[in-house]
C-alpha cells in the first residue's frame, strides 16, 4: 500500500501534471492538451448519454409480462438526422484541431539547433554539433531543437511524454523530430539515484532490451547547456569539486563510452549472461570461438597484451569476425563511433574503452589509473597534435582549455 | 406439407442429378452459385498479386534508374514467346469449355491436353530464364552477386585485361579520416594505437566492406548502358523473382487442376447438363494468363 | 408461389420425431471429422475457438502477473525478457487469428446463417469443412512455432526486426517465425473461404420471399464481414509470403540492408489488419441487433440504416489503415487523409448505437444473460469507440501512439465489443445449438464478474497511457505502479468470471433442462426449426415474414418457450 501512495504522490508532485496528462513542457504540448481535454469532455458527455439512456430504459421499460406489447417504431427522420449530423460536425472539428497540431509537429523551425540521434539496440546516442556525444539528451530551454534521427539496426522510436511528441527511427532513413522545451527539468540527485530530467522512452518494439531502451532529457539554461557541450566534447577532462580540470583515467572514461554506446545492454559487468559475453574477468581468460575468420585462432590467458588488444579492438570494429562460443553474431559494427586514425579522438576513445574492458573484474592495473599521473603538470601531450607541437616549443603544461576542433556555436534561434 | 423428392438417396439420372448437391433446387442454381464462388476466389487471387504490383510501383517510382538498368538483363524475346504461348492456351481452354457444353468429349480432352502442353512450354521457358540468371549471379537481393553486365558484357570487357583495380572501392560507412586529436591526451595508456590504414581499419575489414559494394563503370558508349551502375539493382531482381515465381506457382497449380479435369473428361463426366468444373477452371486459367499479360510489359518492356 | 406453412404444427414444442437432430444423425468420430453439415462444423469451430481463447488468456495472465512488479515479477533480467516478449506476441496472435477473426463467423455464423436464412446448408459444404481444417492446420503450425522456439516479434511482425531476429538460432528454432507466419497464412485462407461461402449462400440460397431487406441484421453483418474477408485477407497473404521469403531467401523487399523499405511492410500489413478489426466487430454488432430487439420485444429501429451502415463500415474501413502509422514515417499528406477518413468511419458505428438505444425505448426489456452481455457491449464499446476518436486525431495520436492508451482502446473494442458480442451470441443461441438451458443466475453473475474485472483491468491503462507508459514493456518506471497493480487485479477477477461461465455452460450440457423451441421469443427463422435442429434444417422452405415482428409470439407455459399464435396478425406500420 505504501508503494501505491508513494507513486501516487510522485505523480501529483510532478508539478503541472493532471489526472490524465503529465506536465506540459514543450511548445507542441499545448495543442495536444487542448485537443485531449476537449475530446475528454465531449466523449464523456456522449458516454453518459449512452449509458444513462441505457440504464434509464432498462429500469423504466422493464418487462412486465411475457406477452407485453410494444409500439412499432422503425424510424424518426429528424432524430436520425440529428444524431448523425452532430457527431459528424464534432469529428470534423476534432480533425481540424489535430491537423493543426500535426502540421506544427511536422514543420521544424528553420533555425532549429540540430542534434543527431542514433538508435541501436538498445540505447540512444546523441551527437552534438561540436563532436560531443552523450547517452542522455541535453537541450537548451526555449530554443528550437531538431533531432535528426537514424536507427542503426531495427525500428525504434523516440518519445518524450512531457513534450507530447514521438517519432520512429528507421534504418536506412533519417527522420526528424523538433520541439521547443519550455520548462526546466528536475535536477539529478545522486544521493537518491534520481537521474533527473524528463523520461524518454523507445516506443517501437525492438527486442529483448526494448523496456530498457529509455533515457532522460535535461532542459538547461543556455549557459549551462553550452558548458555541458564543452564537457561532452572532451570527455577526457573533468572538473573536480574545486573547479580544477584534470584528466580522467582511461578506465573511467572508457566506462563513460560504454554507457553512452549502450554496451551494457548486452554485456554485463557482474558475470551474468546477456546477449553478449560478460566483461567480468574477460581479459586474459580462456576464450573459445564458434566462428572465426582466422582458422586455428585461439585466445588464452597467456597470450600477449598486443594480441588481446587487437582482439578487443576487432571485436568492436568488426564483431562478426570472431564469435564467442555460446553467442550469436548479433552485434553491429561500431566503426562509425570508434574507428579513427592513430591519434584521433575516435581512436583515443577506443583505447579508453578497451582499457575499461580490461579492467572489469580482473586484477588488471592500468598505469593510467595511477592518480599521480593525473596531475596536469605531469600530463604529456601527443607529439603529433598541433598543441603537442606548440608544447614541444613552449615546454609549458597545457592550458585547461578547449579542444582544438572548432565547431559552430549552438544557435539560439527564436 | 409436401416433401420435394430431391433427396440424394434416390436413384439418379446420368449426368444431371448425380452432380446436384442436396441443398440446391436446380442445376442452374448450383451452376450460378459456383460461378459466383469462382469469381470471388479469382478476386482474391488478383488481390494477392496486387501486393506485388504495389511493391513494384513503389520501388519503380522511387528508383526508376534501377528498373531501367536491370531489366536489360532480361531476354524480351523469351518473354514474348511465353506471352504468346499463354494467350494461345487461353484460346484452347475457352474452346474446351465450349466443347464441354456441346458434349464433344474427344475434342474437349484434346484441347485440355494442348492447354496443358502450353503450360508446360511456359514453365520450360521459365526454367531456361531462371537458369540463365543463376549462372550470371543475378538472383534476388540476398544472393545477388552479378558477374556480368547486361547483354552478356563482362567485367573484363569493361576494365580490360588490367582487372577490376580500376574502380576504387569506397566503404559504405567509412568513418572520415580524422586529424590528430588536437588537444592534450594521456600518453601513458598501454593499449596499442590503431593500426595504419584508412581510418585505422585493417586491410581485411576494408576489403570485406568494399566487396559489398562494387562500383563498375561502363566507359564504352557502344554498350547498352553508360554511366555508373545504379545502387540497389538487386531489388529489381527480388521483385522479378517474386512476381514471376508466384505466377509460375499458379501456372503449375493450374496445370495440375487441368490434368485432373482432363482425367474426368476422359471418363465422360462432362456434358451439356454439367460442365461446371471445366468452366470454372477455364476462368482460373484466364486470370493466370491476364496476370502474365501485365507482368510481361512491366518487367521486360521498360523504356 | 403459394405460402407453404412452415413446420409450425409443432410449435407447441413437441418434436416431430423422437430426438433425431443434427447431433444424433450419424454417430462416431468419423461422422464428425468428415461431416459436411454446417451445424457440426460450427460446433467444431466453437470448441476450437473457445480453447484458443483460454490459451490466449493464459498468456494474458502471464503478462499481467509479470507487471505486478515494476522490475518484473516473473522475468527479472534482460536475458529473460524474451519470454515476456513471446507472451505478448502469442497473446495477440492467438487472440486475433484464432479467436476474434474466425470466432463469430466460424462458430456462430456457420451454425446460424443457413437456418436463419431458411436454407438447408451453405453454398459449398465441402469448402466449409476445408475452411475448418485450414483453421486447425494454422493453429497447429502456431503451436509448433511456440514449441520449437517461440516468436517474439509482436503480432504485427514489423520489419526489419521480424526479418533478422533468431535467424542465427540453431535447429528448428530459427524457423519459428516462419512456422507462425505460414500458420497465419493458412488461417487467412480459412477466413477467405468462409467469406466466399457466406456471400454465395446469401446471394443464391435465400428462400422465396426473403428479399435482401427482409434478412435479419445478423446476416447483413455477416455479409459485410465476408466482403472484407474476401477482399482484405489476400493482401495479408502476400505480405506473409513476402515475410517468409525475406527470412529464408533474403529477398530484401523490407530490409534496408538490401535496399528494401521497412515502412512498406507496415502499409501492406495494415491494409489488411485494419479491415480485419471490422471483420471482428461487424458480426458482434449483428448479434447486438438480434439480442437487443429480442430482449426488448420490439422491432429494431432503423433497419435499413443499420444494414447499410455495416456496408459503409466495410468500405470505409479499407481506406484508413495509415492511422496505425502516424509517427512512423509516412508523408504528412497521407497522414492527413487517413485521419480525416478515420473520423468518417466512426459515424456509422455511432449511428448503430443510437439505433439500438432507440430500439430499447418503450420496449419490454428482459435482462436475461444475453441481454446483460448486450448492455455490457453498449457500455464498453462506447468507451472503445470514443477513445478511437482520440487516436484518430493527429496531434493527440502523436502523444498516445504505442502507449497503453492504445492497448486499452483496442481491448475495449475487441474484447468489450467482439467478445461481449460473442458471449452474448453463445448464450443466445446456446439452447438452439445444444438443446439445453443454462443457469440464468450464474449467467448473470459471470457477466457481471467479467464486466467488472474488464473495466478494472483496462480503464487504468488509459490513464497510464496518456501519462506516457509505453506498450510492450516488461518493466516500467515506479510512477506507473498504481495503474499496473489495479490492472493486474482486474485480470484475476476476469479469470474467475470466465471460469464460472465455462463451468455452468459445460454443466448445462449434462444437467441442463431441455430447451424449448423458442425460449426468447424471437421472430427470426432459426427459432422456427426444431431444437436442436434436424440434419437438413427444414423439410420445406419456411415462410418469410418480418424478422423483427415478435407480436405474434406468445408465451407457452407448458414448454417454457414462445409459440406462434395463429390468431394474431403481423404488426403494421402506421
Amino acid at each position: 500500500m505504501t508503494a501505491v501512495t508513494t507513486s501516487l504522490s510522485q505523480i501529483l508532485a510532478d508539478g503541472g501534471a493532471t489526472f490524465w496528462l503529465p506536465r506540459n513542457a514543450s511548445n507542441l504540448a499545448g495543442n495536444v492538451d487542448i485537443a485531449f481535454n476537449l475530446l475528454l469532455y465531449i466523449c464523456t458527455f456522449f458516454f453518459m448519454v449512452i449509458v444513462g439512456a441505457m440504464t434509464f430504459f432498462i429500469i423504466k421499460y422493464r418487462r412486465k409480462t411475457a406477452n407485453d406489447e410494444t409500439p412499432l417504431i422503425t424510424h424518426n427522420t429528424p432524430l436520425e438526422i440529428l444524431w448523425t449530423g452532430i457527431p459528424l460536425v464534432l469529428v470534423v472539428v476534432f480533425f481540424f484541431i489535430g491537423f493543426n497540431g500535426y502540421m506544427d509537429y511536422d514543420t521544424p523551425a528553420s533555425n532549429a539547433y540540430v542534434i543527431g540521434v542514433e538508435g541501436r539496440q538498445w540505447n540512444f546516442a546523441f551527437n552534438y554539433p561540436n563532436g560531443g556525444t552523450s547517452s542522455e539528451l541535453y537541450v537548451p530551454i526555449n530554443t528550437p531543437v531538431k533531432l535528426s534521427m537514424e536507427s542503426k539496426d531495427v525500428l525504434h522510436a523516440f518519445y518524450v511524454p512531457v513534450f507530447r511528441v514521438q517519432r520512429n527511427l528507421i534504418p536506412g532513413r533519417t527522420t526528424e523530430l523538433w520541439f521547443i522545451a519550455t520548462k526546466h527539468s528536475p535536477l539529478p540527485n545522486p544521493k537518491t539515484n534520481d537521474p533527473g530530467g524528463f523520461p524518454v522512452f523507445c516506443t517501437q518494439y525492438c527486442g529483448d532490451g526494448h523496456s530498457k531502451m529509455t533515457t532522460r532529457i535535461h532542459v538547461l539554461d543556455m549557459p549551462e547547456f553550452e558548458a555541458k557541450l564543452r564537457e561532452l566534447a572532451n570527455p577526457f577532462k573533468e572538473k573536480d569539486p574545486a573547479g580544477k580540470e584534470h584528466w580522467v583515467p582511461y578506465a573511467k572514461v572508457g566506462q563513460k563510452f560504454a554507457t553512452s554506446n549502450g554496451c551494457f545492454s548486452c554485456h554485463s559487468t557482474d558475470g551474468s549472461k546477456g546477449t553478449g559475453p560478460t566483461w567480468k574477468d574477460l581479459y586474459k581468460s580462456e576464450v573459445e570461438f564458434d566462428a572465426c575468420n582466422v582458422p586455428g585462432y585461439t585466445l588464452k590467458k597467456t597470450d600477449s597484451d598486443e594480441k588481446w588488444d587487437a582482439y578487443l579492438r576487432e571485436s568492436i570494429i568488426d564483431p562478426p569476425a570472431k564469435v564467442v562460443h555460446g553467442f550469436t553474431p548479433q552485434m553491429q559494427s561500431f566503426a562509425s563511433v570508434f574507428a579513427g586514425d592513430p591519434g584521433s579522438q575516435k581512436d583515443e576513445k577506443l583505447r579508453a574503452l578497451i582499457t575499461y574492458i580490461k579492467s572489469v573484474g580482473s586484477d588488471y592495473k592500468a598505469p593510467e589509473e595511477n592518480p599521480e599521473l593525473y596531475d596536469a603538470s605531469k600530463t604529456k601531450v601527443h607529439p603529433e597534435s598541433v598543441a603537442g607541437q606548440e608544447e614541444a616549443k613552449k615546454l609549458h603544461p597545457p592550458e585547461s582549455g578547449e579542444t582544438g576542433t572548432t565547431q559552430p556555436a549552438p544557435e539560439t534561434g527564436k | 406439407m409436401t416433401t420435394v423428392a430431391q433427396e440424394s438417396h434416390e436413384p439418379h439420372e446420368h449426368g444431371n442429378e448425380e452432380h446436384l448437391a442436396h441443398h440446391w433446387d436446380t442445376p442452374k442454381q448450383q451452376f450460378d452459385a459456383g460461378k459466383l464462388g469462382i469469381w470471388l476466389f479469382l478476386t482474391t487471387e488478383i488481390l494477392l498479386f496486387s501486393g506485388l504490383f504495389c511493391a513494384y510501383s513503389v520501388y519503380r517510382a522511387n528508383h526508376p534508374e534501377v528498373f531501367e538498368y536491370a531489366h536489360l538483363y532480361l531476354n524480351k524475346w523469351l518473354g514474348a514467346v511465353n506471352t504468346i504461348v499463354l494467350i494461345f492456351s487461353s484460346l484452347t481452354m475457352a474452346w474446351g469449355v465450349r466443347a464441354a457444353q456441346l458434349g464433344q468429349k474427344k475434342l474437349l480432352v484434346t484441347l485440355l491436353g494442348i492447354t496443358l502442353a502450353c503450360g508446360g512450354v511456359f514453365m520450360c521457358v521459365k526454367f531456361v530464364e531462371y537458369k540463365d540468371k543463376w549462372s550470371h549471379g543475378t538472383l534476388w537481393a540476398g544472393e545477388y552477386h552479378p558477374h556480368v553486365l547486361p547483354g552478356g558484357v563482362t567485367k573484363a570487357d569493361v576494365f580490360g585485361p588490367g582487372g577490376a583495380a580500376a574502380a576504387t572501392p569506397t566503404l559504405p560507412n567509412a568513418p572520415a579520416t580524422q586529424k590528430a586529436f588536437d588537444g592534450p591526451i594521456f600518453e601513458g595508456s598501454t593499449v596499442a594505437r590503431a593500426p595504419a590504414g584508412p581510418a585505422g581499419l585493417s586491410a581485411a575489414w576494408v576489403e570485406k566492406e568494399s566487396a559489398r559494394e562494387e562500383h563498375l563503370s561502363v566507359r564504352d558508349t557502344e554498350r547498352p548502358w553508360t554511366g555508373p551502375v545504379p545502387k540497389n539493382t538487386q531489388i529489381f531482381f527480388s521483385i522479378y523473382f517474386l512476381m514471376t515465381g508466384l505466377h509460375g506457382l499458379h501456372v503449375l497449380a493450374g496445370m495440375a487442376v487441368i490434368g485432373w479435369i482432363m482425367l474426368r473428361a476422359s471418363r465422360g463426366e462432362f456434358g451439356p447438363k454439367y460442365f461446371n468444373p471445366v468452366d470454372f477452371v477455364g476462368l482460373y486459367w484466364h486470370v493466370v494468363d491476364i496476370v502474365w499479360i501485365f507482368l510481361f510489359p512491366l518487367l521486360y518492356l521498360i523504356h | 408461389m403459394t405460402t407453404i406453412t412452415p413446420d409450425l404444427a409443432h410449435s407447441g414444442g413437441v418434436p416431430v420425431s423422437a430426438g433425431d437432430n443434427y447431433l444424433t444423425h450419424g454417430r462416431g468420430i468419423a461422422s464428425w471429422i468428415f461431416t459436411l453439415d454446417h451445424k457440426r462444423i460450427g460446433v467444431m469451430y466453437l470448441v476450437s475457438v473457445l480453447s484458443a481463447f483460454f490459451l490466449g488468456g493464459i498468456f494474458a495472465m502471464v503478462i499481467r502477473t509479470q507487471l505486478i512488479n515494476p522490475n518484473g515479477a516473473i522475468f527479472t533480467d534482460q536475458a529473460h525478457f524474451r519470454y515476456y516478449n513471446e507472451m505478448f506476441t502469442l497473446h495477440g496472435a492467438v487472440m486475433i487469428f484464432l479467436v476474434l477473426i474466425p470466432g463469430i463467423p466460424g462458430a456462430l455464423g456457420n451454425f446460424v446463417l443457413p437456418i436463419m436464412l431458411g436454407a438447408k446448408d451453405v453454398a459449398f459444404p465441402r469448402l466449409n469443412l476445408g475452411s475448418y481444417y485450414l483453421y486447425v492446420s494454422g493453429a497447429l503450425l502456431a503451436i509448433l512455432a511456440i514449441v520449437v522456439g517461440g516468436v517474439e516479434t509482436g503480432w504485427t511482425f514489423y520489419t526489419p526486426y521480424s526479418v533478422t531476429t533468431d535467424v542465427d538460432k540453431l535447429g528448428l528454432g530459427k524457423h519459428a517465425v516462419e512456422f507462425m507466419v505460414f500458420g497465419v497464412f493458412l488461417l487467412g485462407f480459412s477466413s477467405i473461404f468462409t467469406g466466399m461461402n457466406f456471400i454465395v449462400t446469401m446471394h443464391k440460397l435465400r428462400p422465396p420471399g426473403m428479399t435482401w431487406f427482409r434478412m435479419p441484421l445478423f446476416l447483413w453483418a455477416i455479409y459485410a464481414t465476408s466482403i472484407i474477408q474476401v477482399l482484405a485477407t489476400p493482401v495479408l497473404g502476400i505480405t506473409l509470403l513476402l515475410l517468409i521469403a525475406e527470412r529464408t531467401l533474403k529477398v530484401g523487399i523490407f530490409n534496408p540492408a538490401y535496399g528494401g523499405d521497412p515502412v512498406l511492410f507496415q502499409h501492406f500489413f495494415w491494409f489488411y489488419s485494419h479491415p480485419a478489426v471490422y471483420i471482428m466487430i461487424l458480426p458482434a454488432m449483428g448479434i447486438m441487433s438480434e439480442v437487443i430487439a429480442t430482449f426488448s420485444r420490439k422491432h429494431i429501429f432503423g433497419y435499413k440504416f443499420i444494414a447499410l451502415s455495416s456496408i459503409a463500415i466495410a468500405i470505409i474501413g479499407f481506406l484508413v489503415w495509415g492511422h496505425h502509422m502516424f509517427p512512423n514515417g509516412q508523408s504528412t499528406m497521407l497522414a492527413t487523409i487517413f485521419s480525416f477518413l478515420t473520423m468518417a468511419v466512426a459515424i456509422p458505428s455511432a449511428i448503430k448505437v443510437w439505433n439500438w438505444l432507440a430500439t430499447m425505448y418503450r420496449g419490454s426489456i428482459d435482462l436475461k444473460t444475453p441481454m446483460c452481455y448486450a448492455m455490457g457491449f453498449l457500455f464498453l464499446f462506447a468507451i472503445g469507440g470514443l477513445t478511437g476518436v482520440f487516436l484518430g486525431t493527429l496531434s493527440v495520436d502523436v502523444h498516445l501512439h504505442d502507449t497503453y492508451f492504445v492497448v486499452a482502446h483496442f481491448h475495449y473494442v475487441m474484447f468489450g465489443g467482439t467478445m461481449m458480442g460473442f458471449l452474448a451470441g453463445i448464450h443466445y443461441w446456446w439452447p438452439k445449438i445444444t438443446g439445453k438451458m443454462y443457469n440464468e443466475t450464474l449467467g448473470r453473475i459471470g457477466c457481471v464478474l467479467v464486466f467488472i474485472g474488464f473495466n478494472l483491468t483496462f480503464f487504468p491503462q488509459f490513464i497510464m497511457g496518456s501519462h506516457g507508459m509505453p506498450r510492450r514493456y516488461a518493466t516500467y518506471l515506479p510512477e506507473f505502479y498504481p495503474y499496473h497493480i489495479m490492472s493486474s487485479m482486474g485480470a484475476y477477477i476476469q479469470l474467475i468470471g470466465f471460469l464460472l461461465t465455462a463451468a455452468y455452460l459445460v454443466h448445462s450440457l449434462f444437467k441442463g433442462p431441455k430447451a424449448p423451441r423458442n425460449p426468447w421469443g424471437s421472430a427470426t427463422l432459426e427459432w422456427v426449426c426444431q431444437t436442436p435442429p434436424p440434419h437438413d434444417n427444414f423439410k420445406t422452405p419456411p415462410a418469410v415474414g418480418d424478422p423483427y415482428d415478435m407480436s405474434m409470439l406468445v408465451w407457452d407455459e407448458r414448454t417454457g418457450g414462445y409459440v406462434r399464435d395463429p390468431n394474431r396478425q403481423p404488426q403494421v406500420e402506421h
